[in-house]
């Protein structure tokens, strides 16, 4: 976690306000709800900071074994601790 | 394809650019069942986010989510946590300019009747 606070910056792509809108309305019990547009903006920051996180653990795993491509272990090694920091 | 189903691709994909650019600058590279686990993930932590937000703004009373609301799903994550306070306080202080309009305005109409 601690090239959290420079890293994310490196990474020029982010997830749409639009579709993120669209998923949590979706889910949303009550279609009376509505979600303001800076709220929005946010979850779409902590969805591509999620994104790096896991990219970033599985990448530290699979370089420990000095490996070039990250694979299915490497991920499934550290998905549940990035489960229970972003719940 | 559904509304639905359109966005959950959406998501998968933006996820698994994200990743593939993390990789990159890491010089690794992805194996592509690795990018479906993450994006999978991603994708049901956004459900399950979308679920949060709604119980706390009823638990508020309101009808609209807002930014505290988001502000109280990253309570428990200090760095995280961190970082959204700077990013809602970046998009407050780079938006409301009508607002401090008004403020100055209801201020000087108080002072000229005091």
């Amino acid at each position: 976690m601690s090239e959290e606070n420079n890293f994310p910056s490196k990474i020029s792509t982010t997830f749409k306000h639009e579709v993120i809108k669209e998923l949590l309305k979706s889910k949303f019990s009550s279609t009376k709800n509505k979600i303001s547009e800076d709220a929005v903006e946010l979850v779409v920051e902590i969805a591509k900071l999620l994104a790096i996180e896991a990219a970033a653990r599985a990448a530290n795993q699979a370089k420990l074994e000095n490996k070039q491509v990250i694979n299915l272990d490497h991920v499934e090694c550290i998905l549940p601790q990035v489960m229970l920091d972003f719940a | 394809m559904t509304t639905e189903q359109k966005v959950r691709q959406v998501i998968l994909n933006t996820t698994k650019t994200i990743c593939n650019e993390t990789a990159e600058n890491l010089a690794l590279k992805f194996d592509p069942d690795a990018l479906d686990l993450i994006a999978e993930m991603v994708y049901r932590q956004m459900g399950i986010y979308a679920e949060d937000l709604e119980a706390f703004q009823k638990h508020a009373k309101r009808t609209q989510v807002t930014t505290d609301d988001v502000k109280l799903l990253v309570r428990r994550n200090a760095s995280l946590k961190k970082h959204i306070n700077a990013k809602a306080q970046f998009i407050m202080e780079n938006k409301p300019v009508e607002v401090s309009n008004a403020n100055k305005r209801k201020r000087k109409a108080t002072t000229s009747t005091s």
